[in-house]
């Protein structure tokens, strides 16, 4: 795939910054909105 | 009306701390449940098991088990699919898993240069610089840089393999077992294993740090 969201080997986006101890969910919403996914994906909708 | 107005920004008199996105989050989920698309309780189960179930330590358990055991290594190497589903994950993802060994002379790193492809029924959900700009622009053409961004130098006569993942091919990087963990339980080897380890951007810790 050749396109905006292929960006291996582009240039300018800086440093990697990783979070120490990052959790899995930074935010309550987040928790709900991941769970959603998941449950719709099984429900084919 | 003005001060009807006034009255109806003023959250703090109803009580309401919710943000715009939690409120439009709720929102969502309210309308999916009452057309019975999904039941909140389905939703709690999903979250606990990506909070405690898959993560980091199922992946920590198959290398453990890698390095304590040939013949599990050997089928880790051949089909790291079957051989991670004989341990009992519980969340296939693709249809391809493959494990990649790193040695003295060879270091292996993933990524995915496209979005956020990553072997989560092993090392559960990816961190954030996983799906970042600058790590899924750069592992593939300066990958000794994205190294020392996290503090990782490699001797220079170690060669580096970036591999890329897919939806359907996902890798796990099998770490180099520590030196003076002779006799180690499978248990204690795993305490070891970092997630980083296994994507390429770390080592496992040293015996000294989990003593």
């Amino acid at each position: 795939m050749d396109g905006v969201h292929d960006m291996g080997g582009m240039h300018g986006f800086g440093k990697v910054e990783a979070e120490k101890n990052e959790p899995v969910f930074h935010d309550e919403w987040e928790r709900r909105v991941y769970a959603l996914y998941r449950a719709i994906s099984y429900a084919g909708v | 009306m003005a001060e009807k107005h006034e009255h109806t920004h003023d959250h703090s008199e109803h009580g309401s701390e919710l943000s715009e996105m939690q409120l439009r989050v709720r929102a969502l989920e309210t309308v999916l449940t009452e057309k019975g698309y999904v039941d909140p309780a389905a939703l709690d189960a999903i979250i606990e098991a990506y909070e405690t179930k898959v993560g980091p330590h199922v992946g920590a358990r198959v290398v453990a088990k890698a390095w304590s055991d040939p013949s599990f290594k050997q089928a880790l190497l051949e089909d790291g699919t079957k051989a991670v589903l004989a341990l009992g994950a519980i969340n296939r993802v693709g249809d391809h898993l493959i494990a990649v060994e790193n040695t003295p002379k060879l270091h292996n790193m993933i990524v995915c240069t496209l979005c956020s492809c990553y072997p989560w029924e092993v090392l559960g959900l990816p961190p954030v610089w996983y799906k970042s700009a600058p790590y899924r622009s750069r592992a593939v053409n300066d990958p000794r840089g994205v190294l020392a961004d996290f503090g990782v130098t490699l001797p220079a006569d170690t060669a580096i393999r970036v591999w890329d993942s897919t939806a359907e091919t996902r890798f796990i990087v099998l770490p180099m077992r520590p030196a003076t963990t002779e006799g180690w339980s499978e248990e204690k080897l795993a305490s070891l294993v970092t997630r980083d380890s296994m994507i390429g951007t770390g080592f496992p810790k040293q015996p000294a740090e989990v003593a």
